[in-house]
Order: C-alpha cells, then structure tokens, then sequence
C-alpha cells in the first residue's frame, strides 16, 4: 500500500516537474525584464530614487518633521528629543481628544489649573503658565491673555494627520511660550487628501452622558489650488464622579459651610465649536481658525447646589502667507497673523448681567513675519527670520474678565533669528539664536546647539538650548509681590492690583542627551537625560495678605502671579516601538527629580498653610501636581484586514496635592495635603473598517476600563480641590471616510 | 490617600514588573529577535547598483584605458556584489562593452579597474587606495559619504527625504583623466 502512493507520488512529482521548470524559467525571464526596465530608468527618474528600504519601525520613529528646526529633517537628525504621533496610531488608540494622544507623551502629564481647567506638566514641571506651545497648522493655540492651554473634549482629533512634539525648548525658533515643549498638530489639508471624511462619536460615563461630538471634513485640489474646510463641534462632561465646589461668595456668608460635595454629572461641561479653513493658490495661502471652548466652572456652586458658570474664549485666527522661492538657493515665507480673542460667559451671579459676549473685553494680536530659507548647499542651510508682534488688551468695566486695569495695555515684541544646520559627515550640527526685545521687558537671547549623529543602528544627540519669555498680558495685570499694593474693587466684588508692570521675564536653559538603538528591522529603543533650570519662574498661586485677610476673611486666598525664583528637573525617559504586520507596540518610561533643583514655594510638596512662613516641605523629591514616575504602553493588534484590537496602558506614580479638610468651615484647618495611590487607566478600543459599508468605520471603546478613580491635581499652591477625570466610558464612533485620490 | 498613608512606591513599581510587564517584555524580545536577521543598516544597494551602471554610460574614460570591457573592482564586504553583478548579466556600458564584475581583496589587486567601489567598511583606507591608483583611469566610489572631498572622485549620500544622491570631485575626475557628462552631473553634488 505504502509502496504504491510512494509510486503514484514519484509519478505526479515526474508530471508535474517540467510545468515547474517552465513556470520557475517564466518567473526568471518576468525578474530580468523588470531589472531591465529597473535600470534602464532615465537620469531624470533617478532624481526621486530611493536609497534606503526603510523599516516599518523607521518609518514610525524617524519621519521627517518640521517642529525642530522649522526646516525638513528626519527625527533623529532633529535638534531635540523628538516624538511624532501618526494618524494610525490615533486612530488605533480611539483617542476621544488631546488628552487621551498626549498622555502617550514621555514626560506629559495632565494637571488641574483654576476653574476647573485642565492643563499639560512636562518632565514634573507645570507648563501651563506659558511654557508649552501648541500649534495647529501653524497657529499659536495658547491664549493670548496668559498663554494657557486646556483640555478636554477640546481640540479635535480626527483631523490630524500627524503630531510632530519636541520635549524640550524650542524658543530659538518659536521665542515664548516654547521653553519646556512645542506640539505641533498638523490637520489633513485637501493638498494630499482630496474626499469627504465626517463622524459622530457618542460616549457614556457611569453617571451621565460623556460626550456627543460630530466632525466633518471636506477638501481638494485642483491643480494649483488647494481648498479645505474641517469642523468639529458637540458637548462633553469632564466627569460624573463627586466634587467639592466653593459657595459663590454671596452665599458664603448665609452658611456656616465653605461648599459642598456634588456630582459632576451633568455639571462639567466640555463643549467644542472649532472650524479650520484653508485656501491656497500657488505659494499664496489663507488660513482661519474659529475655536470657541467653554467649560464649567466646576469650582463655583450656587445655594441649589447647580454650578452655574460656564466660562468660554473665543478665539480667531487668521493669517495670510505666501511662499516664494526666488531660485534653486533662496526662498521667503511672509506671513500676517491677526488673532482675536474675547470671553464668552454665562451665568455670571451678578445683577444686570447674563454676559454671554464680552466682545468690550477683547485681546488683539497682530503679528508680522518674515522667514528667509538660503541652501548654502546640499549640506548647509541657513533660516533666519524676523517676527513682529503686538499684543493689546482692551480695559472693560467687567473687571472680573480678562483684567487688565483701567487703561489698555499694549506690548510689542521685535524678534530676530537665525539657524544654521550643518550636514556634517562626521555628525548634524545645529546652532540658532534668537533675539526678542519687548517694548515693556528689554530684550532677552535663545541660544541653541546641538549635535546629532546616526550610524548603523545607533543614533545619539546632545543639545543645549535657551529660551525666554515676556510676561504675558495677563501676567502683568494678575502679579503681586511685596512692591505692589492692593485696592477694592469699587463694588467690593474683587481686588485690583496697583503699579503694575513689575513682572520679571523668565529663562530657561535646558540640557538634554538622548541615544537610541534599532534592535531589528522591527524594533527601535531610545533613551533620553534632561536636566531644565528656568529662572524668574513665573508662578500662579494663591497667596494671603493683610489686605486680603481685613477684606475677605481669615479664609481667603488671592489668586496671582508672582516670580519664584528657580525651577527645573533633571530625569530620563525610555521610549520603545515595535512595528510588524501584526499591530505596533509603543511603550514608554519616564521619571524626574526636583530634589537638587531649587523649588518654588509656590511647587513645594508642603503642608496647608495660609501663611507662607508657616508651611513646612514634606516631600523634597517632587512638586506638586505632577508624578515622578510614568510608564505608557499601546499595542494594537490587526485581526485580520479590517478588525483591530488595540490597549493602551497609562501609570502615574504617586502625586500631592491639597484637598480641603471638610465641608465645615475650621478655620485653621480648611486644607491638608493629600497623596495618591500609584494608578493604573487602561483603554481598550476595537474597530471594523469598511462595516456596514465601504468607506465606513466603526469603533468601540471602553476607556478607565478598571474605573480608576483618577483625579487631575492642581501642582500650585491653591485650594482648587482635585477635579476628578472620567469614569468608566463606554464610546461608540462611526466614520465615514470617501477619499477621492488626488 | 493622606499623606499618613505612605506608599513604598518602588517596591510596589519593581514587584509589578517582575511579574507582569516584564514577563510581557521578555516574551516580546523572545518572540521577535529570533526570527528577523539583524541589519547594520537599510541601504538599497540596488538603487547604488543602479547609480554606478549609470556611471559606466555617462563617464568617459581615455580610449587607452579601455581594454574591450569595463571592469567594477568591489573593495570590502558588501551586498553591492550580486546587485553588480545581475545588472552586469543584463547590461553593457555605453559603447556596447561587457561589464565584469571583480571582488578585489586587496589593495595589491587594484589594477585595471574602470570603477573602484569602496565599500563603507574599507573608508579608512582610501588615502593608501588612492596613492596606489595614482593618476589611472579609475573611478573611486566610495559607499560612505564624505569621503569625495577626501580625493575620492564620488561617494554617495542620502538626502533626508531618502533620496540617493552622490556628492562629486571634479578635481578628483580630472586627476584621474575622467570626463563625466554635465546631465549626470547634475543629479550629484560638487565638492571638493
């Protein structure tokens, strides 16, 4: 039996071998032919010729980016520690907004700032107060008045078609508000996706309803002109777990309790109106951004328990640009900028006043630029540009919305800049300066250097870079120390803060190593030291005086700026990726240390006190608000052509904050400080691509799997009380996606 | 949650490594290191294979160094050889000559050689190449960038955006009695 099927085997073997022979002589000649055609390839086709094969796991980590240097260079060439976020990654992830994308972050994390606002800490340092930029197809997000970022259901994530981050200054390029990171967003624009893309995402917390968001998208490209309009709108809750909100002041004096505890149920609104149009024609392009964000004070509550105020800035962008190249060597970007901005509010509990428009209280900026590109060569290139801005607020008798005094203030900041970047055989050298010198701060230089250097699979840089930045409008008008003296408010409502303009601006110097190591074709590690010392740090807090104290009471607390001297962190990250047919994992670790810095009494881990000389430093290796230890982790895995998986893991360690005592007035305990648990929140997130239909996608997320009770902490000394973050939510998105092809 | 309630957070961390993460880890490592080969790095060698049999079309050499065929001479280990050699079993240089493909294993072995390819592992050698080859009709190569401003006539580079591209000694031609035509000169660099 066996003999005969080994017979009957040979036989087809033997039949079957020529057929093989001829096809293997078939597939021969196909392969000589396409080498033939390969290099028969004329000179103008090896103009675009690739030389390299790059790895899945390259492509991720070493794109080109711009944000570094303003000039095109792979990631690891860039002069910083550079992360870039890819649309796929989002998109895997399910991310419902900036918080969920930036988390992923080494060194990022989110810190609760005044009225429940949501801001972003680098590297255990709090950055909201002007030292993070954010930037979306170029235009500065942080608002003019302080320079402040929030988050939450705020910015859309669904038009990204990449992130591009550098960890570290980059004010020789940017100037303010750039001293700890840059995040620059870039949007899909009809120059490379000509379609339709629009959405619906629908989210549900424990308690209440989490989100309802719609976007669409719509762009071309027709020849030389370039069209596209995106917006995102919808209303979102911060959270639906319990929260400690303070009696508006009219009503603290008819109880015995400074507030209460109530749900955030239905009481935190996040709610979204963005728009994003864009027309180019040839290098000549317009660009408007329309952002309106309001959120709840979640700090305030009224005698029926509701949180009234609702809080909103509208904020305007446009700007005019054109791209020239006048020849092979030389090109030239003008651009005019004009951003306006007002605040929207609602149920302000004063007479006369449901305000929803403030337009009397509005913040101009106009802003001129000229940025010149020379190419010395194919190895050296030059950028240099000139910027030219005006800040100007206009006094409003609202004294209580954007402050700004009883005149109007105006600075204007005159800016210079020039970089070089050299393509060195032996390494990439970066060197930049940047001079500013503002009407009302003198002037101030951003230097940079930094080396960077690839070879086999390891890569390495060293950088060293500066940063200044002027006080902002609102700086000034809200600083106080000993030189300033306080008045009332003509209607007792408030405080006004005399012989302004005292405001010193603040430096940083950052120095940073990082080196990395492709372990295949599949994988790459890198790892990174900082140490950030910045100078005249200009800190919000809370602060109590006599004046206060005789005013307003044995409780009350003053909320200002003020410039506290040093501040900084040393610490390290570890960045890893993987990349293969089955998913990518990106994973990450970070950690910082303040315990050889100078800290800030303002960021010092001490216990509640009202008087400053009465607080004692409990924990000197941290501040407050913010972990020492990070850990993030996504995988995502492909099920097949149109089924992913994804998980993503974030670890905070231990963090400090204030939380108040009791509800009962003590008044010589109102506060102490607490600690957090280590915390876990893990999101899973699972979509199907072309489901029901073609070019329609559906995803279905279940983020705080585990429902961690994670609050976001305030890292000043304040009396915000820990806001606390969603709690478990389940969210369903459908999009629908009909790219035309350019 | 109070502060009275102190944590020992790295005992905590490291013992949830131990027993989670790092087994995830080491499962991760374990799975993928075996099953891809390591690579120094990812250059197309084809995309250089394709630059230098351009070179034998648009470089001329003196008539008196041409011996009925063009010969590629390799100097180092390197994956450009099978490349060089299927594209010499498909085409000829411009005058219909063959191309021959030769692995030179030292220094001693470099004669009559139209196009001398050094690769990157052999850079530090070009000062001793060069004196060797003296003022013969041979085109250097060199596979690590940088090295056209040392005296070899062309190394290659890569552009940021991945594009090959070749930095170019004119001086270096000229010496060695080179003429290379002005349409490839303009997809390389002139340094020098």
């Amino acid at each position: 039996m066996f003999k005969t099927l080994f017979i009957i085997a040979g036989s087809i073997c033997v039949l079957l071998a020529p057929i093989h022979s001829f096809s293997q002589v078939d597939s021969l000649s196909q392969d000589s032919l396409e080498l033939i055609r390969y290099y028969d390839q004329s000179l103008a086709d090896l103009d675009s010729l690739l030389g390299t094969n790059p790895s899945e796991v390259d492509q991720a980590v070493n794109p080109i980016v711009n944000v570094a240097s303003s000039q095109s260079l792979k990631a690891l060439h860039s002069p910083n520690v550079v992360t870039v976020i890819s649309a796929e990654e989002i998109e895997a992830a399910g991310a419902r907004d900036l918080i969920d994308v930036l988390r992923m972050v080494p060194g990022f994390s989110f810190g609760l700032d005044m009225n429940g606002k949501v801001g972003l800490g680098v590297r255990g340092n709090w950055a909201n107060e002007g030292k993070i930029l954010l930037m979306i197809d170029g235009q500065e997000m942080n608002d003019v008045y302080l320079s402040k970022l929030t988050f939450g259901n705020h910015y859309p994530v669904e038009h990204i078609r990449k992130i591009e981050i550098i960890r570290g200054p980059g004010s020789a390029i940017y100037g303010g508000s750039a001293a700890y990171a840059v995040i620059n967003i870039i949007t899909i624009s009809g120059e490379e996706y000509s379609g339709l893309k629009g959405g619906l995402i629908y989210g549900a917390m424990e308690g209440t309803r989490a989100r309802w968001n719609r976007y669409f998208y719509i762009g071309g490209k027709w020849k030389d002109f370039v069209i596209n309009f995106s917006n995102y709108n919808g209303n979102g809750q911060r959270s639906d777990r319990d929260h400690f909100a303070y009696f508006n002041n009219n009503f603290n004096q008819l109880t015995t309790k400074l507030g209460r505890t109530v749900s955030l149920a239905d009481q935190s609104d996040l709610d979204p109106d963005y728009s994003n149009f864009f027309v180019k024609w040839k290098g000549l392009s317009y660009r408007a951004i329309v952002d309106l964000y309001k959120v709840t004070d979640v700090s305030d509550i009224d005698t029926s328990l509701q949180r009234p105020i609702k809080e909103g800035i509208r904020t305007s962008f446009n700007e005019f640009s054109y791209d020239y190249e006048i020849n092979d060597k030389w090109s030239v970007k003008p651009t005019l900028g004009f951003t306006l901005q007002f605040p929207q509010y609602s149920g302000i509990p004063v007479p006369d006043s449901v305000l929803d428009t403030q337009e009397d209280n509005r913040i101009r900026r106009t802003r001129f630029k000229v940025q010149a590109n020379y190419k010395a060569s194919h190895r050296v290139n030059f950028t240099g540009g000139i910027d030219i801005f005006r800040d100007k607020a206009e006094a409003s008798g609202q004294l209580n919305i954007f402050p700004v005094g009883e005149d109007e203030i105006s600075y204007t900041t005159y800016a210079a800049y020039l970089q070089g970047i050299f393509k060195t055989p032996i390494a990439y050298f970066t060197t930049g300066l940047r001079f500013d010198w503002n009407t009302t701060f003198g002037s101030a230089l951003a230097p940079r250097v930094a080396i960077a250097k690839r070879f086999n699979r390891f890569h390495f840089k060293v950088m060293t870079s500066g940063a200044f930045r002027a006080p902002s409008i609102g700086n000034v008008a809200l600083f106080l120390d000993d030189r300033q003296q306080l008045d009332l408010n003509p209607d007792s409502s408030g405080v006004r803060i005399r012989n302004r303009r005292e405001i010193e601006p603040e430096y940083t110097l950052a120095l940073e190593a990082e080196v990395g190591f492709r372990i295949n074709d599949k994988m790459q590690i890198s790892g990174n030291v900082f140490n950030i010392t910045t100078y005249n740090t200009i800190v919000l807090s809370s602060i109590q005086n006599r004046f206060i104290r005789d005013n307003f009471g044995e409780l009350a607390l003053l909320s200002v700026y003020t410039n506290q001297g040093r501040s900084g962190s040393v610490g390290f990250e570890f960045d890893f990726h993987a990349r293969d047919k089955w998913g990518f994992i990106n994973a990450n670790y970070s950690y910082n240390a303040v315990e050889n810095k100078t800290r800030p009494p303002a960021y010092q881990v001490t216990n509640f006190a009202f008087d400053p000389m009465e607080r004692t430093e409990v924990d000197p290796t941290q501040l407050l608000g913010l972990p020492r230890h990070r850990f993030n982790f996504q995988g995502s895995l492909n099920l097949g052509r149109k089924l992913s998986l994804n998980l993503t893991a974030h670890f905070f360690g231990p963090r400090y904050t204030f939380d108040i005592v009791d509800e009962i007035v003590i008044p010589t305990q109102v506060a102490e400080l607490v600690q957090s648990d280590p915390e876990w929140i893990f999101n899973s997130y699972i979509q199907l691509k072309d489901f029901p239909f073609s070019n329609f996608r559906v995803g279905l997320g279940v983020y705080n799997m585990f429902n961690t009770n994670y609050k976001f902490y305030q890292p000043y000394f304040g009396v915000e009380t820990p806001l606390p973050g969603p709690s478990r939510e389940v969210a369903i998105r459908f999009i629908y996606d009909l790219n035309f092809g350019n | 949650m109070y502060l009275t309630d102190t944590k020992v957070f790295s005992h905590f961390h490291l013992s949830r490594l131990r027993g989670g993460m790092g087994l995830s880890l080491l499962i991760l490592f374990s799975m993928l290191l075996p099953s891809h080969k390591l690579q120094a790095q990812q250059i197309s060698h084809k995309a250089q294979s394709l630059f230098i049999y351009k070179f034998t079309r648009y470089v001329s050499w003196p008539p008196t160094a041409i011996n009925g065929k063009i010969v590629i001479g390799i100097y180092g280990n390197s994956p450009i050889v099978d490349e060089l050699r299927l594209m010499s079993s498909l085409k000829t240089s411009t005058s219909g000559l063959p191309i021959e493909v030769k692995v030179i294993q030292s220094i001693e072995e470099m004669e009559n050689i139209h196009i001398l390819y050094l690769a990157s592992s052999k850079s530090r050698e070009l000062s001793t190449i060069l004196k060797k080859i003296n003022k013969k009709a041979t085109l250097v190569v060199a596979e690590r960038g940088g090295l056209a401003k040392k005296g070899a006539c062309i190394n290659f580079i890569l552009l940021e955006n991945d594009v090959l591209r070749f930095e170019v000694n004119k001086a270096a031609l000229e010496q060695h009695q080179l003429d290379m035509s002005e349409e490839l000169l303009k997809l390389g660099f002139e340094v020098g």
